[in-house]
């Protein structure tokens, strides 16, 4: 009897698990007559969800629009969601579904590196194409896949390269101290500054790391005051930076304070008040950060308040801004691929493109070629203010390949 | 139907299964495998000794790594990495277990949480070791010549190792270690006045839980040929705990159901995913409170009520 | 630098200390860890934002306000979390107090998703005075003073009829029923108490590390405050407090800043195993 409720519910879970599965078949296209499906994989939930709301978004306010016209070739574009959850696993699981269940043309978004970095081999064993917006990890383009392209988000070896350039040529600085998170982006982000500071024949006075989610950073900031260094330059996001810097400030760490993309944006500005003031932020979209103070962001504001009422004062953010054009890149290589649509048509077409910039600088110009599939590398660096203002320095970077 | 045609009939279904299935299926498919895995061996700690733990994610952090590393750096062979590196992980429960066993309840919760977070945080910053953040790629697992790299070879390891897994731990809880594992559940006090040793059970149990993450652990890195800190977080301990409270403790159908009920719950709820986690919070906050028995638990009542057996005692 | 380690860990140290203060209240009246303590603080963050930014309420109604719904939250969270579990095990109510916390922090990110939300220090947060290398300003002043504050009413609270009952039902559960106490009503305002210290925890705690979902995750600091001060003593576990913030401020200054929250870790899991009622406690009968 016992035997018989073990089988009975072994089936039942094998049942319940192959559900939605057909026999497998050889991919289709995800296209027909009137549509073009796509799979936008990102973190639509779990502890990232800040970022993958923006790529949602994002893309869909571009896509709505381009519905709303028609379509490109009289085929409107379909969006399936997929779930990467911050974790390599469930993004595995979730391309996968994508790509062999929904059968999808293209997968477009990109969450977080540790979730999206174990998607790449699925994608070129699948040779499906697939447009970052997110993701800034160097793995992406290098080695360059055939099928992965990024539009707009440095990676973050160039953004490192950036801070540490700037530091060194812009402000003259040399003894360079480095605080970074100890997540994979922080990781990743000291690795390339590192590496950078080495080719200039130096090493980081200091190297201090701090684990995400704490709030007390006294003893970080201490032991790089003793290093007494000209610059600070720091890898990691909003939340644990901002109290970073106050308490940079009130234990007396004064340096000259260099901080990456991942506290980009208005919002940390916010954040960080007054304890900001005088710090560095690399920046890799068009010569105005995402608040809406110059007209090519107001008007992106108002279109995306406009859709999306409702949100924090924080939305929109750089996030929905690379989404947003990203989509638009997408939809020009499928115009120019043609009615006859197909994966590699579109991959050649998107190689084509060249300083495409649709929004007249809302993200900086973007451009393929059949051995480069970062869209845009040009990194600059902006100040904060008192008063919540930013002011964009000369300094342009654009690494040498 | 007879016995034996029953398991003919299972064994032949098992064998047709992934030649009618998408990768897709079959990853998913897998991968609530060794979910079971690992709920299956928490379910002889927490559901039949009744201790707590909120680190168990820790321990199939320590197998994922361990192997993996076994792999990559000694070029220990999968079918041999992965029983050590579970070994290994009971030999970690020993040590921190031992200690652990005087206590109960609330701080066994907080001691394990502990546990799992300081696992976490030195694979994270132990960089020379486990390259930290970033991860360890693996190497699909190889058993002699045959490289498993695709999901219907990986199902053809990974199923019956879960069977056998789980046909252990039934035998285990219908043995005389089982029934006293129960006693210390229900009642520390009268266990060992009835000359249980409190020490050696609860750490047995330990021990056996922890081979069984570092198993599941092993196999998830095979699986996904990827491991990062961040899979092994509190948040997963807490899911495995959701697993065997919602599915049902003290039962395989139970840990099934709450393994396939958790891992599918996502695709259930697609397009409502902001609301997932909410929606597992008040889910586990639901049972535990008015069906602590669990899904299987219910139905097992139900069924007694409904179909009242002459001998209850033979059951 | 040892000076400087020491001043900052204890103003972070009387944070943890605010934090755990709940956690105690609710230990000892009811034997009951609140895994939803973390939970408690990060409403009080969001509703002060709520009355302060969103409703631009003067300071004083917002603290009066954020005060009494964290009461009410906590009313609240008694009955529904709580009643039902009052005679079950352990087991069941440490999985209720965490899933209570999963619940309450996914409310949070439905509604206002994860971003961080920024408010505004009470006191300006400009230098004020000095003590070796650490500048203290006017808001790290108030939050020092409030929590005295707190504290100090906490105990004149239990000097009063009411409050007396609650040290009785914290002393011996079975002796105080049989006095006539009720229960339930002591219970309920265990957990009002514990949510109002958690709400004024949050509205002192946001300004310094900004309003999100996951604001509560300071409180597995005030785990490790309130078990060195064994869960059962007040002062103990504001010792608790300040030694958690010096020793990983220590740690993480001399040792290595990656060896700093293995450190406090590692304290919570040594305390447990060799002195699980505490260090300055005394031993505590526990749940069957």
């Amino acid at each position: 009897m016992r035997n018989v409720k073990h089988v009975a519910s072994i089936v039942l879970a094998v049942a319940i698990a192959l559900l939605g599965s057909g026999p497998g078949a050889a991919a289709e296209v995800g296209v027909t007559d009137t549509t073009v499906r796509i799979g936008v994989l990102t973190e639509m939930t779990g502890p990232f969800t800040l970022f993958g709301r923006g790529v949602k978004d994002g893309w869909t306010l571009h896509i709505e629009d381009v519905n709303a016209r028609g379509g490109v070739h009289g085929r409107k574009i379909e969006m399936i969601f997929g779930d990467q959850q911050a974790s390599g696993a469930k993004a595995i699981a979730a391309a996968k579904r994508l790509i062999e269940v929904d059968k999808v043309f293209a997968l477009a978004g990109g969450g977080i590196t540790p979730a999206t970095v174990p998607v790449i081999p699925l994608i070129n064993e699948s040779k499906i194409p697939f447009v970052v917006t997110i993701t800034s990890n160097p793995k992406l383009t290098t080695p360059l896949s055939r099928y992965i392209f990024r539009p707009s988000v440095s990676p973050d070896d160039v953004n490192a390269q950036a801070m540490v350039e700037f530091a060194w040529k812009a402000k003259g600085l040399r003894k360079i101290a480095i605080l970074s998170g100890a997540d994979e982006y922080g990781k990743g982000g000291a690795d390339a500054l590192v590496a950078r500071l080495k080719a200039h024949g130096t090493s980081p006075v200091a190297h201090e790391t701090f684990n995400i989610g704490d709030t007390n950073f006294n003893s970080q900031v201490l032991r790089l005051k003793a290093a007494a260094p000209d610059a600070v330059l720091v890898y990691g996001f909003t939340k644990e930076v901002a109290i970073i810097l106050r308490q940079v400030r009130e234990l007396g760490l004064d340096t000259t304070v260099v901080l990456s993309q991942g506290t980009g944006g208005a919002l940390f500005v916010e954040l960080a008040k007054e304890y900001a003031v005088g710090a560095y932020n690399v920046w890799y979209t068009g010569p105005a950060i995402d608040a809406p103070t110059t007209p090519v962001t107001q008007a992106f504001w108002t279109k995306f308040r406009n859709r999306f009422p409702g949100y924090p004062p924080s939305v929109p953010n750089i996030v929905d801004m690379v989404s947003y054009t990203g989509a638009m890149v997408f939809e020009e290589a499928l115009k120019r691929a043609g009615r006859e649509l197909t994966q590699d048509k579109f991959i050649a077409a998107m190689e084509t493109i060249k300083n495409f910039d649709p929004t007249g600088g809302l993200t900086n110009p973007i451009s393929f070629s059949p051995t480069s599939h970062q869209g845009a590398k040009t990194v600059r660096v902006y100040q904060i203010l008192a008063g919540g203002k930013t002011e964009f320095t000369d300094f342009i970077y654009t690494p040498v390949d | 139907m007879t016995r034996v045609g029953l398991l003919l009939a299972a064994l032949l279904a098992f064998v047709a299964l992934p030649f009618v299935a998408t990768n897709y299926g079959l990853y998913r498919l897998n991968l609530m495998a060794i979910n079971l895995i690992l709920a299956g061996g928490l379910d002889i700690l927490t559901g039949w000794t009744g201790q707590i733990s909120l680190g168990h994610a820790g321990f199939a952090a320590i197998g994922a790594y361990a192997s993996g590393l076994a792999i990559l750096h000694l070029g220990v062979p999968f079918w041999l990495a992965t029983p050590l590196a579970a070994l290994f992980c009971a030999a970690v429960s020993l040590i921190i277990g031992a200690p652990a066993l005087r206590l109960s309840g609330h701080y066994l919760a907080l001691a394990t949480f502990g546990f799992g977070e300081v696992v976490q945080l030195t694979i994270v910053h132990w960089e020379s070791l486990t390259n930290g953040p970033r991860g360890l790629a693996i190497p699909a697992p190889d058993l002699g010549s045959v490289r498993l790299d695709t999901d219907r070879s990986l199902y053809f390891l990974i199923i019956p190792v879960t069977a056998v897994l789980m046909r252990l731990a039934w035998n285990l809880s219908r043995s005389g270690m089982g029934l006293a594992l129960l006693s210390i559940r229900m009642s520390e006090l009268g266990a060992s006045s009835v000359g249980i040793s409190l020490p050696r059970y609860k750490t047995l149990a330990f021990a056996v839980s922890a081979f069984y993450a570092g198993i599941a652990g092993a196999l998830f890195g095979g699986m996904v040929k990827f491991v990062e800190p961040g899979a092994f977080s509190v948040a997963q301990s807490i899911l495995y705990l959701t697993m065997i409270a919602v599915g049902g403790m003290r039962s395989i159908p139970g840990a099934i159901i709450g393994v396939v009920l958790l891992t599918l719950l996502p695709e259930i709820l697609r397009g409502l995913q902001q609301y997932m986690e909410l929606g597992y919070g008040l889910l586990l906050l639901t049972f535990i409170i008015f069906v602590p028995e669990g899904i299987y638990g219910r139905v097992r009542r139900w069924r007694s009520h409904a179909f009242p057996a002459p001998s209850a005692a033979r059951a | 630098m040892f000076l400087d380690l020491l001043i900052s860990g204890l103003l972070a140290g009387s944070l943890y200390a605010l934090v755990a203060l709940g956690m105690v209240v609710i230990f000892k009246a009811t034997d009951v860890v609140n895994f939803a303590q973390g939970e408690m603080v990060m409403a009080g963050g969001y509703l002060g934002y709520l009355f302060r930014n969103v409703l631009a309420w003067t300071w004083t109604t917002t603290i009066l306000a954020v005060l009494a719904c964290s009461l009410v939250l906590g009313l609240l969270l008694e009955r529904v979390a709580n009643r039902p579990l009052m005679r079950a095990q352990s087991f069941t109510v440490i999985v209720a107090s965490i899933a209570l916390g999963i619940i309450l922090r996914n409310i949070a990110r439905v509604i206002w998703t994860d971003e961080v939300y920024a408010l505004a220090p009470v006191l300006s947060g400009q230098p004020v005075a000095r003590l070796a290398g650490v500048r203290l300003t006017a808001q790290n002043l108030f939050v020092l003073l409030s929590a005295v504050a707190l504290v100090a009413a906490l105990y004149g609270f239990f000097q009063t009829k009411l409050g007396k009952a609650m040290r009785a039902v914290q002393q011996n559960r079975t002796g105080a029923e049989l006095v006539g106490i009720e229960l339930p009503a002591i219970f309920a305002l265990t957990w009002g108490i514990s949510a109002l210290l958690a709400g004024a925890a949050g509205f002192l705690l946001a300004p310094l590390v900004g309003v999100s979902p996951a604001m509560g995750w300071i409180a597995v600091k005030a785990f490790v405050a309130a078990i060195i001060g064994g869960f059962s003593s007040i002062p103990g576990t504001i010792v608790g407090g300040f030694v958690v913030g010096v020793v990983e401020n220590l740690a993480g200054g001399y040792i290595s800043t990656a060896m700093k929250d293995i450190v406090t870790y590692a304290i919570l899991i040594g305390v447990l195993m060799v002195r699980p009622h505490g260090l300055l406690g005394q031993g505590l009968a526990r749940r069957a």
